[in-house]
């Protein structure tokens, strides 16, 4: 169950990082972009304007006098990794990026602005979005989660990883990301407008984005397309059932060849090319592009939560990931359903299926068709149409194991995070009506 | 053995849930010099504050350019734009325009032979030759 | 090629007249002749020649009284019935007639040029927009035509009046003697001076700078029945610190006048020794002694003693009004149009209608001014063309654009003398 956090204080946090805490990765980065004179930049919407610096704009190579610059920045701007937060209050693709989501008015467009700098754009975790997107990865994954486990309790586990990848997974998030219409800059910059999304191809960013373990045996398993078990996937395994990575080396640390070699050993360190080699970009290019999308859109969520509290949250994610479209019909690939469909009979001390022809036609010519239903008793379990006996039998079985696992209690049953709400927003009403789910007994065989 | 997993992403329906207004930008471009422009820069002045006051979602970005006709170029969410020439129109023909381009989905204007299209599967199932008593003959 | 205006029907003496004399005295001339254009037909074609007509007859034309005429002698053909000379055909055509005149060889006589021939508008080129030193002008104007029309109604006094409406801002004393010339509303809201001697001090500042020595004999006994420029020597000093070269000749010029005059002298020097003590004071702790248009700081100090009662006070009289308006756009270039000088009716309505922001020429400007976008957020205005660049640095990709240019030794932008038929050399193998 999710803890309650206190909402105030959390938008305090987010609003006003303290620049003095060194201890922080970033921190190394920051003084020495301090030290290149660059403008110093404060994460607050309380405006630190840049007023005190020189009247001299930031040198670009054009004709200032003829062409004026369009912003009046300071100097030396493009050096730094992000846009200034101040700026966000000129954005007009912000504002209306605001609007687009009908966003509250309590999340300020400097917080917006923060969503949208991926930790490859800016390594620094006090500008960039890895904290909220770490945040709103969880409140997204937990309300995904919990729709599936009560809407459709018997998915194997498999199938529930899949459809959480389907839902809530980096390319769904990706697909929401652009249907909101994000822009993304080319290259990340201080000097480029907040509105647009900025990642780095070159320099993919570290970013923890959810719970798991890092298996010691991972490299192998990515390298060797060793096979888990689902019970060490819920173990170990990130909300998606994907082996979590080892937290990469970062290039700068030289100093440390012992690690290198070892990182090298786990994950490929194939530099990746300055120029994408096609205009859709290599694959790689294309995966840090989705990852950075569907971290704005975590952040956006986290942000959410952070400025408006749960339920805000809870419906930006129904509204937004959870009322899509998933046909979970697809998302099953069986290897021997008549076998499992016995073992299925067996362990609900059902009869035994018997597969019988209920139809056929044509069986001498060229397209014949046969129905089959799968009976257990006098029960029809599940019926199927192929062109030969043993392809209608082989359905008939699937249709008779999708109908058992995608058993649904129906759209109106509750989730847990429903009893959530607050005392004063009726909440007890909702405790009174709670009702316990149906929860199932297990997966019928598991590796 | 057991039941092995598909990949699959989910697909968006816009307006179930939440409704994002496909135009997301509005360049509009004008002269200062040249008559054509007239209509254009008093729709400026006088319309385009309420329109884009009834339009938070849609980026409005104004800018002159030279020794050109006034046009007016919408954006779309899924990448293509739409530009419309308004030279020499008013103001309220230039809001004309607006409002096709804010109502505009972006997608290439096609027939539209079928009005509705769904991805919702069919509530009575398809027909099929073998279920039922059939039809004596 | 030049466009050469034409000159269509009866034009006036007074604009055909080329003498430069005739220049300052345009004003009085076009009004007279104006009237009296019938008698002036029979000469006007002849008048349209610049150059000199060749005929042998001269008849000079003496002018109605109360003209002032041009100073160039007219001459005109002689009858044809008159003419003696038995050699003479009349001509039957047009086109047998000699050509006289015209406009042949005028662009390229360099007498037709030169500064006195520029044409000089009434107001100061550029227009002041401070609206301490418009309000100050404004002032100084209503002051000076309340003097006008208090002091200067004889008509011996006329010629005094249109010096002062021709005049400038002068020395900077005259600004501030108007300055401390105190206006109020009368009872009956009309705009008065503060005393009956209030704008004594103002006459005597406007007599010493305004009205010096002219070649004109009238002007001469009136200033110097008026003036008395007897002064003493530092405040002659003083004086001549402040007005011009020219001004300063003639000052003393018109003080050896009046001295060898020898009228009462003695009776108005005390006043006279007063006002100048007072001036002198003012300019030794102030340094108000810049000519011309006064300072924008100077007239928001000026501003703080006049106070805004001398604002609400009504001005009715049509002429009056014009008057002030002639001088406010001598002082600073403003031209209130008749239609609307009509409807203003205080001197505070008079300020309003000249502070006024200048029209903004871009739209962008307009916008920028008016503040039409400034609480909506997804709204953004350039005020110049959005170049590709400027697109380029917007998605940040400018930078590597810089660099990879820099890199390779390339202009950033321009061609940098990179001449583009570079393949055509190669081609036809030129150098």
């Amino acid at each position: 169950m999710m803890k309650r956090l206190r909402i105030e204080r959390a938008t305090g946090q987010l609003l006003a990082a303290h620049p003095s805490t060194t201890s922080t990765p970033g921190a190394a980065l920051r003084s020495s972009h301090r030290a290149s004179q660059v403008p110093v930049r404060h994460q607050s919407s309380s405006a630190v304007e840049a007023k005190s610096h020189t009247p001299l704009y930031e040198e670009d190579g054009t004709d200032h006098s003829r062409f004026p610059p369009l912003e009046k920045l300071p100097p030396n701007t493009s050096a730094l990794p992000s846009p200034l937060p101040s700026r966000a209050l000129q954005s007009a693709k912000l504002a209306a990026l605001h609007a687009r989501l009908s966003l509250s008015p309590k999340i300020p467009l400097q917080t917006l602005a923060r969503t949208l700098v991926d930790a490859s754009a800016d390594p620094n975790p006090q500008f960039n979005n890895s904290s909220l997107a770490f945040l709103g990865s969880t409140i997204i994954n937990y309300h995904a989660s919990e729709w599936f486990m009560v809407h459709y309790p018997r998915l194997p586990m498999d199938v529930f990883y899949a459809a959480m990848t389907g839902l809530a997974g980096p390319a769904p998030l990706h697909r929401i990301a652009k249907s909101w219409g994000i822009e993304s800059a080319a290259v990340p910059g201080g000097e480029v407008d907040p509105g647009l999304l900025q990642f780095s191809l070159e320099h993919p960013g570290e970013s923890v984005l959810g719970f798991g373990y890092t298996r010691t045996v991972v490299g192998k398993i990515n390298k060797n397309n060793w096979q888990r078990s689902v019970a060490s996937k819920v173990i170990y395994d990130d909300d998606f059932g994907q082996a979590v990575p080892p937290p990469s080396q970062q290039p700068k640390e030289e100093n440390n060849p012992a690690e290198e070699e070892e990182s090298e050993e786990f994950s490929e360190s194939v530099p990746l090319p300055k120029f994408s080699p096609t205009s859709y970009g290599s694959e790689q290019t294309r995966e840090l592009s989705e990852k950075a999308h569907a971290n704005f859109v975590r952040a956006v969520v986290g942000a959410m939560y952070a400025h408006c509290g749960r339920e805000a949250a809870k419906s930006f994610v129904k509204a937004h990931v959870l009322s899509r479209h998933l046909d979970l019909e697809r998302l099953f690939a069986f290897k021997h359903p008549t076998l499992e469909l016995a073992m299925l009979c067996a362990r609900e001390e059902f009869d035994p299926p018997v597969a019988r022809l209920l139809s056929e036609t044509g069986r001498l010519s060229r397209t014949p068709v046969f129905v089959v239903g799968i009976y257990s008793g006098n029960d029809k379990l599940g019926e199927g149409a192929g062109a030969t006996l043993e392809q209608a039998r082989l359905k008939a079985a699937m249709h008779a194991l999708k109908a058992w696992y995608l058993y649904s209690p129906g759209e109106r049953a509750r989730v847990p995070s429903d009893m959530l709400g607050d005392e004063d927003e009726g909440g007890a009403e909702k405790k009174k009506s709670w009702e316990p789910v149906y929860v199932d007994i297990g997966e019928l065989i598991s590796r | 053995m057991a039941v092995k997993a598909l990949q699959a992403v989910s697909q968006g329906r816009n307006g179930v849930g939440a409704f994002i207004l496909q135009c997301k930008r509005i360049d509009l471009h004008y002269c200062d010099w040249a008559g054509s422009s007239r209509g254009m820069n008093g729709f400026i002045k006088s319309l385009l504050p309420k329109f884009a006051a009834a339009h938070p979602q849609i980026e409005f970005t104004v800018s002159p350019r030279p020794a050109k006709h006034p046009v007016a170029i919408g954006h779309y969410i899924n990448g293509r734009s739409k530009p419309i020439c308004v030279r020499n129109m008013e103001p309220y023909e230039i809001l004309k325009k607006l409002e096709l381009l804010r109502d505009a989905s972006g997608e290439k204007l096609k027939k539209v032979t079928k009005p509705v299209r769904s991805i919702n599967e069919s509530v009575r199932g398809i027909w099929s030759p073998y279920h039922g008593n059939g039809m004596p003959l | 090629m030049r466009h050469l205006p034409r000159l269509r029907g009866a034009v006036s003496a007074s604009l055909c007249c080329s003498s430069p004399t005739s220049i300052r005295t345009t004003a009085v001339a076009a009004v007279a002749t104006a009237s009296s254009s019938t008698t002036t037909q029979s000469f006007q074609r002849r008048a349209l020649s610049t150059s000199v007509v060749s005929s042998g007859a001269v008849e000079i034309q003496t002018p109605p009284q109360g003209l002032k005429p041009p100073s160039k002698e007219w001459k005109v053909a002689v009858r044809p019935d008159q003419i003696t000379d038995p050699a003479y055909v009349p001509a039957q055509d047009g086109l047998e007639l000699e050509e006289v005149g015209g406009l042949d060889g005028w662009w390229e006589n360099p007498a037709n040029y030169g500064a006195g021939k520029e044409w000089v508008g009434f107001g100061p080129t550029e227009k002041v927009t401070d609206p301490a030193v418009l309000e100050v002008a404004v002032y100084r104007a209503l002051v000076e035509a309340l003097i006008a029309r208090r002091e200067m109604t004889r008509s011996d006094l006329t010629v005094a009046r249109d010096i002062l409406l021709s005049s400038g801002w002068g020395p900077a004393t005259l600004t501030i003697t108007a300055a401390k010339t105190k206006l109020i509303a009368g009872q009956h809201g009309n705009l008065l001076f503060n005393g009956t001697q209030e704008h004594e001090a103002m006459m005597a500042a406007l007599e010493k700078h305004t009205f010096p020595a002219k070649e004109n004999g009238d002007q001469d006994t009136i200033l110097a029945a008026e003036s008395e420029e007897n002064l003493e020597p530092e405040v002659k000093e003083e004086v001549e610190t402040v007005a011009a070269a020219e001004q300063e000749a003639e000052v003393t010029e018109e003080v050896e006048t009046t001295v060898a005059q020898d009228q009462e002298v003695e009776v108005k020097e005390e006043a006279e020794e007063a006002v100048a003590a007072e001036q002198e004071a003012e300019v030794k702790g102030e340094d108000y002694l810049t000519d011309g248009v006064i300072s924008a700081e100077k007239a928001q100090a000026m501003l703080k003693e006049l106070g805004h009662e001398w604002k609400r006070a009504t001005i009715r009289d049509t002429i009056f009004k014009f008057f002030v308006a002639k001088r406010i756009q001598k002082l600073t270039g403003h031209v209130i149009p008749d239609g609307k000088l009509v409807a203003l009716a205080t001197a505070g309505s008079l300020i309003k209608e000249i502070i006024k922001p200048p029209k903004a020429k871009k739209l962008a400007e307009e916008i920028e001014n008016k503040e039409i976008f400034q609480s909506l957020p997804n709204v953004r205005v350039f005020p110049r063309r959005v170049t590709p660049i400027d697109k380029e640095k917007m998605v940040g990709r400018w930078k590597v654009i810089r660099e990879e240019l820099e890199g390779r030794g390339l202009p950033v932008i321009g061609t940098a003398n990179i001449d583009n038929a570079i393949e055509k050399k190669w081609v036809t193998g030129a150098e």
